[in-house]
């Protein structure tokens, strides 16, 4: 759709202001989902001159999709979103260090490789000596609040795997660990599954959200030409964001000739890890311990892949406890929370209280960014609760001997066909 | 005035041009202006220097809620101040037993749930915007909502208003159960902030219902659907919700995703029964029944509240969904008496398909409130043209079946120019007067609400023939009225010549002449299903209940005649015969000239004949116990409230379906009621005052005789002593307490603003003198 056709379908009832994060805590307009359709409308009009103030609330918002799922006339608003911030990037000065040595790095597989092995080298210590600094530094808190270098449990290679688990860039680095389980969860559910290839490197999420359309579609290309080498028929994700976002590379390589029909083929081929799960039937026993468990939405995952019930499916059971405001964005939003701490840091603080509310030991998310924001949180609440990536916590369940029980399968057999959440 | 207001308000004044564009629309999305600067007002004082900065320069000022308004209300002119009320966030803990809440005008409605249903309390009026409109913009608009059919609009749920007026005035329009004088909230509640800005409202709550029963039902044909409605009305159950969809709604419903309609449907009503379980279960089974016999092809009970919302979720959106049909919707919001639904639907559908367009229609059909759109093009010049022929159309046909142009969303600068449809000169030139007498610079909303026209002349009754001696003709009123004015002289009016009973069923409303009495209509309803819900404790017409509000035990729920009246036709003391509201239950076409009038002592206009709405008759057993005053929180569906002092203490009587703990079936409670009534018929020493709740106590220990009759509810209480007594009792409580003694009514000293206001519409009403009114302290 045409940015221009994407805007004449807001009619301007408003529905989306109170969906809007922003919106609650600004209380202006132009903080609104529906103010930034406005101004955008204004500035392609050329009534209003684009500027970087006049831009500036396209890197205010969130990018959460909230307001998508408000909206009765269906507006496409992060397509706006993105042509809002696209024009911005043309005109500012670049985002600040830590965001863009982020975009940096995750660009770059070889980049990538040695991250993660200065990580695992030298993790312990940097993490030690963000939380010795006691920093206001956005980077430096979230870099305290990251979780010990972990060793990942060694996954034998599948030739035919059938499912490939796509291990993100940050992902990949931080949480190694967790990519693995996925894969052996998925076998356990009776699904032939693999990691992809160690040089795949990032969906590109980040660069498109950040307006940076040339690096998103380069990135696209690449993670596409290695799920076709795979030979897979199914890409899965551990991270909503990227999940939602691979699900767009249709879109995003439309005008691309050579490309689309193979991203098109990628998009239907892309899911999330709980749709996946919950449909092979894969569940847990409630925990014997008193343990109180709450769920945080990723924000992507609920608005733009409209999946909710999948993951809280997963982890249903007597020590469930939904908190307040579960789709209300925690502030992470990529790397909203270097570019706007400000903003995320008032999110974080609201979440946190809504967490506590529940009682809950442990928090669950569906998304490496959001589990990180949710870290800092609890870091700097005194630790009252843990956080966990939700394949995390299923396996831990597994480890303590609860067993799960998956509709056994046999190997090399494939999945069900993705249907969305209904059935 | 830029750097005045730059000057008071700093970064909270916005002047960018980029950014005060973004307060030049609201959800109509056809109005526009450029404001010069947006004022985020966070306190009163902040809309009161604004207000104040303006008017010193000689612009003008537009106040703004969340914008989500569908008649451009709220759009300001090129050049003028937006003062944005969205950061007026204060809520104050709910007063439980009382059943109040205040709130800043930027709270939202939809936040309030979250606060109330900890106490088991609602606060009922929903329009379909409510998870993101303001109360403040609910109050300019009088926003009404899908349960306005059971609970009332918007209006109906204010209690008092802070308000601050075109001269910088701040003061508190209060409108408790205490309260007489002119009912100025219900003026300004629908005003569209055309005579102030408002602040802050104390919002009346409903207890929470036991029982909740939300049913689908779906039909083939929009008739069988409008059949069934007028059915369910007219069977006396009282829905608490009874929507309609029609065809292309649902299928675009469908397309938003969220709810699941029958498909194929025709036309669906979503219905709800809340209340105690007998009735809900009563309503719901009746309701399946009548939709069996009117051919319905499912009936559908939602059994978890997530199907519920999802249900619901369909109804809300259902204005947006259309635009998925078109660039622009037109939303149409005409509203016809309950018994002329089907007619409506039928000149919609003739009218629409004659200009080639198709309708798509929702409403509110237990409330005889539709809302036709047409999605259109703007930029197709022809068809614009033609939506807007039919829109004048339908407008006209809905004015002939004796409806309103607008229930609900209000006149704002899009049905400016039809109020005259609606309207002839006297009611229009009385309007723009009262208009002109709170805001003589035109410094509020300019432009909205109410179109500028002249004050009709007084007509030339030299060559009538005497007026008939009491009136029992509007033309005998007039007459006098003249008389009066010529030879200068105060009017006593007879009203008992003012007759006629005209009872509808199937509209749930009656129209009484001014001199008939509840008695009498209570006579003409025996029998029936239906009853008038006030029964004022001294027995009197409906023209003095009009000129004293007075209410009996039932006020606990059901309000005073200000829940109860519609529509009123009156001779002002100007000579002007007029009639404001209509036989509909949700109507805010022009300021509310008709509830104005309740309390006013008779002194703004007489009455000649009301259109009041009818509630289904309930029965519950009565208990009673000894205590305080406060003694009956924790009842549940609650009908009626007294108390007489016994034993140093009070016996609290309470009609109810489940009493609070300690209460014991009384079943004297109605004959001791009677036994009470009939000694007010000798008003001679009789006191009878109001006050709000925190002086009640006080007072009464001050009386030298204990009273005879309580209402805890309202602060109100009946005892006799000397007038002296009396004034003196208002004095210590000060405004808003008022009341009556030997039937002439008392104030207490007025604030600035009331006294104010009060004066200048008494000058426009009856610029002579000629009405005359009890005196004051």
């Amino acid at each position: 759709m045409k940015v221009q056709d994407a805007i004449d379908t807001c009619i301007q009832c408003g529905f989306c202001l109170q969906s809007c994060p922003t919106y609650r805590i600004f209380r202006t307009e132009e903080s609104s989902p529906r103010g930034r359709i406005a101004r955008l409308k204004d500035v392609l009009a050329g009534t209003v001159e684009a500027t970087p103030e006049t831009l500036a609330t396209f890197e205010e918002c969130l990018g959460c999709r909230a307001c998508e799922v408000a909206c009765p006339s269906g507006v496409p608003y992060e397509e706006i979103l993105l042509a809002g911030r696209a024009r911005l990037r043309d005109m500012q000065e670049p985002p600040p260090a830590p965001a863009r040595l982020t975009l940096r790095l995750v660009r770059s597989h070889i980049l990538l490789r040695a991250a993660k092995g200065l990580w695992q080298m030298e993790g312990r210590r940097l993490r030690r000596a963000a939380r010795r600094l006691h920093s206001g530094q956005s980077a430096v808190r979230l870099l305290a609040a990251m979780p010990e270098p972990e060793a990942a449990p060694t996954v034998a290679a599948e030739a035919k795997a059938v499912v490939q688990v796509h291990r993100g860039c940050v992902m990949d680095v931080v949480w190694p660990r967790t990519n693995a389980r996925a894969v052996l969860l998925l076998r356990e559910a009776g699904i032939t599954a693999d990691l992809m290839p160690a040089s795949t490197g990032c969906c590109g999420a980040l660069h498109a959200h950040q307006g940076d359309l040339p690096s998103a579609c380069e990135l696209a290309r690449g993670v596409i030409a290695a799920f076709e080498s795979s030979g897979g028929a199914e890409v899965v994700s551990l991270a909503g964001g990227c999940a939602a976002h691979m699900k767009t590379y249709g879109e995003l390589l439309a005008d691309d000739p050579l490309w689309h029909e193979r991203a098109e083929r990628f998009t239907r081929a892309v899911e999330d890890v709980t749709t996946l799960l919950d449909r092979q039937g894969y569940r847990v026993r409630p925990p014997a311990t008193d343990e109180r468990i709450t769920y945080q939405d990723s924000c992507h995952l609920r608005n733009g892949l409209k999946v909710q019930e999948a993951p809280r499916r997963l982890i249903a059971g007597d020590g469930y406890c939904e908190m307040a405001e579960a789709a209300t964005c925690c502030g992470s939003a990529g790397i909203y929370n270097v570019v706007r701490p400000d903003v995320a840091q008032r999110m974080l603080q609201a979440k946190v209280a809504d967490i506590i509310d529940t009682g809950a030991t442990t928090v669950i998310t569906a998304n490496p960014g959001c589990e990180l924001q949710l870290r800092l949180g609890a870091r700097e609440t005194g630790d009252v609760f843990e956080v966990k990536h939700i394949v995390d916590w299923l396996w831990q369940r597994r480890e303590e001997g609860v067993g799960a029980s998956g509709a056994a399968m046999e190997p090399g057999t494939r999945p069900s066909p993705p249907g969305g959440e209904k059935g | 005035m830029l750097e005045a207001l730059s000057a008071r308000f700093g970064p909270r004044c916005i002047r960018q041009s980029a950014r005060v564009r973004l307060y030049g629309y609201d959800a109509m999305g056809t109005a526009f202006g450029v404001p010069l600067a947006v004022v985020q007002a966070q306190t009163s004082e902040d809309i009161r220097d604004a207000i104040g900065i303006v008017r010193r320069h000689g612009g003008q000022l537009v106040a703004r809620g969340a914008g989500t308004g569908l008649s451009g209300g709220a759009v300001p002119g090129d050049g003028q101040v937006v003062v944005s009320l969205e950061r007026m966030q204060e809520v104050s803990p709910p007063d439980v037993l009382h059943r109040r809440l205040r709130a800043g005008a930027g709270v939202v409605n939809g936040s309030l749930d979250a606060v109330l249903a900890p106490h088991g309390l609602f606060y009922p009026p929903d329009p379909a915007s409510y998870r993101v409109s303001t109360i403040g913009g609910n109050v300019a608009e009088n926003a009404g909502g899908p349960h306005a059919v059971k609970y009332g609009v918007t209006g109906h749920r204010v209690a008092d208003i802070e308000i601050t007026d075109a001269e910088g005035r701040h003061g508190l329009l209060a409108a408790g159960p205490w309260q007489s004088g002119p009912y100025l909230a219900a003026l300004v509640t629908g005003a569209e902030g055309t005579l102030g800005v408002v602040s802050a409202v104390t919002l009346a709550l409903e207890e929470r219902p036991a029982t909740l029963v939300t049913m689908l039902l779906s039909f083939g044909e929009i008739a069988q659907a409008s059949a069934c409605v007028s059915a369910i009305v007219a069977s006396g159950t009282l829905p608490s919700t009874l929507e309609f969809l029609d065809r292309a709604t649902i299928a675009a419903v469908e397309a938003w995703g969220v709810a699941r309609y029958p498909a194929g449907a025709g036309a669906v009503l979503l219905i709800e029964f809340d209340g105690q379980p007998a009735e809900v279960e009563r309503g719901a089974a009746v309701a399946e029944e009548i939709g069996r016999r009117s051919g319905a092809l499912s009936c559908e009970t939602a059994r978890t509240s997530t199907e519920r919302d999802a249900l619901w979720l369909g109804r809300r959106g259902a204005y947006a969904v259309v635009a998925r049909y078109g660039r622009r919707v037109l939303t149409q919001d005409v509203t016809v008496p309950r018994d002329r639904l089907g007619e409506m639907l039928a000149a919609v559908e003739e009218i629409s398909t004659r200009h080639g367009l198709k309708a798509v229609t929702v409403g509110h059909a237990g409330d005889g409130n539709l809302h036709p759109d047409f999605a259109y093009d703007p930029d197709d010049a022809e068809e614009s043209m033609r939506v807007h022929q039919a829109n004048r159309e339908i407008l006209a046909a809905c004015v002939a079946l004796g409806g309103s142009i607008t229930g609900a969303h209000g006149i704002g600068t899009e049905k400016l120019s039809q109020l005259e449809i609606m309207f002839g000169p006297a009611e229009l030139g009385l309007t723009w007067a009262v208009r002109r007498a709170l805001d003589p610079q035109g410094l509020l909303n300019p432009g909205k609400a109410v179109p500028e026209a002249p004050r009709a002349v007084a007509k030339e009754f030299s060559s009538a023939a005497p007026p008939a001696e009491p009136p029992t003709t509007a033309w005998d009123v007039l007459i006098a009225v003249e008389m009066a004015r010529r030879e200068r002289r105060r009017l006593q009016p007879d009203l008992g010549g003012l007759r006629g009973i005209e009872v509808s069923l199937a509209n749930m409303t009656v129209r009484v002449g001014s001199g008939e009495t509840v008695a009498q209509l209570s006579g003409a309803l025996s029998g029936s299903a239906l009853c008038f819900a006030v029964e004022p404790l001294v027995a009197q017409s409906f023209g003095e209940m009009l000129a004293t509000n007075d209410y009996g035990p039932e006020e606990i729920v059901q309000g005073t005649l200000r829940r109860h009246l519609l529509a009123l036709s009156y001779v002002t003391g100007h000579g002007e015969q007029v009639r404001f509201g209509r036989d509909v239950v949700k109507n805010v076409a022009g300021y509310d000239l008709y509830r104005l009038l309740i309390g006013s002592d008779g002194r703004l206009g007489i009455p000649l004949e009301l259109t009041l709405r009818l509630v289904p008759r309930r029965d519950a057993p009565w208990w009673s116990a000894q205590g305080s005053l406060s003694d009956y929180g924790g009842a549940s569906g609650v009908q009626r409230l007294f108390a007489v002092p016994e034993d140093g203490r009070y016996r609290l009587y309470l009609q109810a379906e489940q009493p609070p703990a300690g209460y014991l079936p009384s079943p004297e409670a109605p004959a001791l009621l009677a036994k009470i009534r009939a000694e007010f018929r000798d008003r001679s020493g009789l006191i009878d005052i109001a006050l709000p709740w925190p002086h009640v106590d006080e007072a009464i220990a001050a009386l030298p005789t204990p009273p005879l009759l309580v209402l805890p509810s309202a602060g109100r209480f009946l005892a006799r002593g000397t007038r002296e007594k009396a004034l003196d009792i208002l004095r210590r409580a000060g405004p808003p307490a008022c009341g009556h003694y030997e039937g002439d009514a008392l104030r207490a000293p007025l604030d600035e603003l009331t006294r104010a206001w009060q004066e200048r519409i008494l000058a426009v009403f009856d610029p002579d003198g000629v009405l005359a009114g009890g005196d004051g302290p």
